[in-house]
This record gives C-alpha cells, structure tokens and sequence, in this order.
C-alpha cells in the first residue's frame, strides 16, 4: 500500500472553477461482494464526509424491498468529490468492496466475509400490502353511475321541455329538470360512495379519526370528485383549493355544456341552465354531511364554471 | 421576485398560498387502448445519477461541468423550473403552511436514508412531513415510507415543528409536481440532499424571504446561535464580542433566531435590502 502522507488531493469547497478539471479520487465498490449494503449500512456511518449513498434499484408498487436480499440495494460513491482518503471505509468493509484509485496510488480492503449470508439470519419487518387494494375509485361504481346519470339523458329532456317556450320560463324549467336531475345525482352519488369504498378512503378516515380534522374539504371533495369523474369525459377534477375553509374546483370544457350548446340555441346555452344540476347536487351534499357552508359559482377567467365552497 | 412568488404566488409569498398545496384524491383511468404502463415515482435514482455526472464533469473539465450545470438548469421535468426543488423556510411560516396544507403525515427522512442508512421507525425519531392527499395514497410506496406515516392534526404538527426548530434542523419546502408542495423537510449540511446540492454546486434549493440581522445593543456574545447556522454565515465576532452574520451567505432559516435567549436576532424581510432582494 502507498503512503498516505504523499497523497494530495485538492480541496475543491465550494467548486473552483478557475481549477477545473480537477483529478479526484476514484471508488469502486465491487457489486459481486458487497451485495445487501443497505442491511450492512458499515461505510455509510464510518465515511465521515459522507460519501456514499445507498438506493433500492427498482421500487416496486406495494411492496417494500427486503433489506437482506443480495443485489436490491446499491451502494455508490456519489460525493467522492468530498472524499478526503482517510481510508475508513475500507478499515470496515467487512467484504472488501471497495476500492480507492488516485493516480498510481491504491487503496484496496482485504477482509473477506459473507455478510449476504449473515444478513439471512437476521429478521427484518417487511411491509406488504394486503390485496385487493385499490387506491382509485372503484370501476364498477363508476359505470354504474355514467349510466344513469350521463348528460345526454337530462340535456335531451331539457331540450324537448323548452321547445316553444320563452325567457324567464325557460329558466324555471331549467331549474326543475336540472334542479331534479342535480337531486338524484348527488343522492345516488353519496349512496354508491359509502358502498364502494376504496383503500384511499380507508386512510382518509384513519387521519380523520386520529386527528379531528379534515373532515372538511376532503369527505365532500371525494363526493365531488365521483360525481363529476362518473359523468364528465375529463379524467382527472382541477382542485384549485382543498383547505379547512375552503374548497374550490373547476369543471373544464363541461361535456352538459357542450351538449346543451349543440342541440339549443346559443342563448339558452348562455344562461347555464345546467348550473342548477351542480348546485342543486352542492347543496343535496352538504345537507347529507350535516355541514354548514355557503356555495358560490362563477365563471373562471378560462371560462370554465368555478365553484367555491366555504365553510362557515 | 422569488421565482416561484413569481409564477405561483398570485400575489403572495407563494406557500402561503392555498392553490399550491390543492390537489384532487383520484384519477379516472383512461379507455383501454389509451392505457400507459403504470407511472411510478419519477426514478428514484434520477438524483444518483446527476450527482455522479456532476462530479464526473468536474473531472473532465470546464466546459463539461459547465454544460451539466446548464442542463441542471433546464431539467426535463416541466414543473422543475431553473433546477430547483424546494426553499429555506422559517419556523414562523412553517407554522402557517401546516395550517393550510392537509392531510400532514409525519415521515422518516429519505436522505438520511441513502446517505447513512439510517432509518426513522418511530414517531419520535420521524424528521421529515408529506403534505397533501397524496399522502392518503403512501402504501403504494411502501419502500419509500418504509411502512410508517403518523398523522398529525396542525396543532401537533407546529409543536413538532418547533421540537425540529429546537434540535436544530433548517426547514425547507420540497415541490412535488407542477404548483404542488409536497412536503416539509428538517434537516442539515451534509445529510440534507437539498441543502448539500445548494452548498456544493449551487442548485436545488432556494433561499427564504428573510435574512438574519443581529441588534448589537441586545446581544451579549453568549454564542449560544453561532452553532446553529448550517450556512457558514454566522460567527463569532471577537473583536466585538458580538453575533455577527454575513448577510450574503445567510439563508433566512431562522435558527439562530429562535435559538437567541434574548431576542437579539431578528428576521428582517429581504425584500426591503435592495443587495438583498433579488438574491435567492
């Protein structure tokens, strides 16, 4: 082995541009041996510049990696820029992974234990989920309500409702068969809710029933969300604010407005006759929940229909 | 203006602002035909990856690690604007965007999980916040969490923030997705990536809206705040035996004042220093 004291490395703290390239030290860690670092974590603690850095190669969905399991971690020298070559890390590698090259000087471990077959005696809590575990809105419920409640059906009856009439008639029509359609939408809703729950739920209420908390806006923002996701084409509901005063979302280019477009005039389509349906299902939901609060609608800049929930 | 007060602040300090921590719980697949493979997590090893190529740069030159700065700065990611992730933010903000941000869920910190090894199983031991309903979701990551989140109503959570605070760690935002904050992180140089990657090589994290200045006629040289500053901008003046801080490098965390048994440290908004104000 080389000298120590005749090593130089250049101090490079912060980056010293004037002094680029810069030769820095090279570490190899040898992946044949050192195969569960982040059950063996040795050189992480010993490296007092921090050094290294341990990662799982592949995160896979539900289910934790195990810590013992040769070649699911691994170990690099991402700072070596920081490594000082005090020699630490190869003093405790108990595999001797890991190499330090700089210039003709090598710096190499000579222990040779097995610590993939130590870390198989060991125990190590593994988290896996139990199954079916559905973090999305259930399927089933979804087409069961697109159904029943797609805009085609309340738009058609509202068109042949008008047919003939006038002004502020028709307004009173839009508010009895949207204010209908709104009523039974959003009671249907707040029913299949509660009976196709989903693991995102589940959590929802664990937080709510440890904290106190968040029962407003989140409870009614998932009614929200199923009654729109379940009826609307878009995929996804713009939540502009979700907080313990205020919920406030967006419904983009509306496929009931759209439709109303097409098959009435542009005046009757100007007035938002649909808007009855969204607020009628607003105030049906909240009345369920038992919560006080005021709804307002206007139209947002983009000219979608924005609706701001405020609890009182 | 802070880039991000700039884009997302619609007129306020921009985390203080409720559109940046809205997001919806569920997403409706698309039709069949249009179905992508399941989208994860962007790589967790993204970050390994930049690091290394940052130091590989350094070591072929100038213009190498100058090319890999500028691409830092123009990540692919849209909602990374100019490369950075997160900011430095004061105890007393933190206390109001708990207030705002929902559900709060305690967690072990991922950087001292790559950088030490080091596990956090128990509520206590927990240094790191996800913020927003992604968190109701955080079982499908399981190796990310590493099976622990504990809920904490906002009262909770400003107490812990302060038991943070005490034991010395600088807080910072991290954004996760476009207008999205997704989480509250304590930590310090150098198990911090954030914080790490900003002192090293200048990138990721932005400074907080304020910056430290010590009152001469209070401060009594105790030096109890010259080991809190993470930044290197605190010392101790011996001349004067007083706190002295260099405001440049100062970041505005906000621990030396908190830390000051005599109230001799306060936090003045930069927005009033005109060196200052466009320093981040």
């Amino acid at each position: 082995m080389a000298d120590l004291n005749e090593v130089k490395v250049p101090k490079i703290e912060p980056v010293d541009l004037s002094k680029l390239p810069v030769k820095l030290p090279k570490i190899d860690i040898d992946y044949s041996k050192c195969s569960v670092p982040m059950w063996c974590k040795k050189c992480l603690v010993a490296c007092p510049q921090l050094v290294f850095s341990v990662y799982c190669k592949q995160m896979v969905r539900l289910k934790e990696s195990d810590t013992r399991e040769p070649g699911i971690y691994e170990v690099s020298a991402v700072r070596r820029d920081k490594c000082t070559m005090c020699n630490k890390c190869i003093e405790i590698c108990p595999e001797g992974a890991i190499t330090i090259t700089y210039n003709d000087v090598v710096l190499k471990g000579t222990k040779t234990a097995d610590t993939a077959e130590e870390a198989k005696k060991s125990s190590y809590p593994l988290f896996v989920a139990p199954r079916p575990y559905s973090f999305e809105l259930n399927e089933e419920m979804i087409a069961l309500l697109r159904q029943e409640f797609e805009p085609p059906g309340v738009v058609n009856k509202f068109t042949q409702a008008i047919a003939g009439k006038k002004g502020t008639e028709i307004d009173d029509i839009a508010k009895d068969v949207f204010g209908e359609y709104g009523k039974e939408w959003m009671s249907k809703v707040l029913q299949l809710g509660e009976e196709y729950p989903d693991r995102t739920l589940e959590v929802l209420r664990e937080v709510i029933d440890r904290t106190g908390e968040l029962f407003f806006p989140l409870i009614p923002q998932r009614f929200i969300e199923i009654a729109y996701l379940s009826t609307q084409q878009f995929l996804k509901l713009p939540i502009l604010e979700n907080y313990c005063h205020k919920l406030v979302y967006q419904v983009p280019d509306c496929y009931t407005l759209r439709l109303l477009k097409e098959k009435c005039s542009s005046k009757v389509a100007d007035i938002l006759p649909c808007k009855y349906g969204c607020l009628t299902a607003l105030e049906v939901l909240f009345q369920d929940l038992n919560l006080d609060v005021t709804i307002d609608m206007k139209t947002s800049e983009d000219g979608y229909c924005q609706f701001v929930v405020t609890s009182v | 203006m802070c880039l991000y007060c700039d884009l997302w602040g619609d007129g306020m300090i921009w985390y203080l602002n409720p559109k940046n921590y809205a997001r919806q719980m569920y997403t409706v697949r698309p039709p069949a035909t249009a179905r992508k493979a399941a989208t994860g997590e962007a790589d967790p090893n993204t970050y390994i990856k930049i690091q290394k190529a940052v130091v590989d740069a350094m070591e072929e030159g100038l213009e190498a690690y100058k090319a890999i700065q500028d691409a830092r700065k123009n990540p692919p990611v849209k909602w990374l604007v100019g490369g950075w992730i997160g900011q430095v933010v004061p105890l007393r903000d933190t206390e109001r965007m708990v207030e705002i941000a929902n559900p709060l869920g305690l967690i072990g910190c991922i950087c001292r999980l790559r950088f030490l090894g080091k596990e956090e199983p128990t509520e206590n031991e927990m240094t790191c916040m996800g913020l927003g309903v992604g968190m109701l979701k955080w079982e499908r990551w399981p190796e990310r969490y590493k099976n622990q989140v504990c809920w904490v109503s906002s009262e909770e959570a400003k107490e812990w923030l302060r038991k943070m605070d005490k034991m010395g760690f600088v807080h910072s935002l991290m954004l996760f997705g476009e207008r999205f904050i997704g989480g509250i992180c304590n930590c310090d140089y150098p198990a911090c990536d954030a914080i790490q990657q900003r002192l090293d090589f200048g990138y990721n994290l932005l400074k907080s809206h304020y910056v430290a200045v010590v009152d001469d006629d209070l401060c009594n040289g105790c030096g109890i705040c010259v080991q809190r500053c993470q930044f290197g901008a605190l010392k101790f003046n011996v001349t004067t035996d007083k706190a002295g801080i260099d405001q440049f490098r100062c970041f505005g965390c906000g621990l030396c004042e908190t830390a000051c048994p005599r109230g001799a440290i306060i936090l003045e908004e930069k927005a009033k220093i005109p060196s200052l104000k466009e320093v981040w």
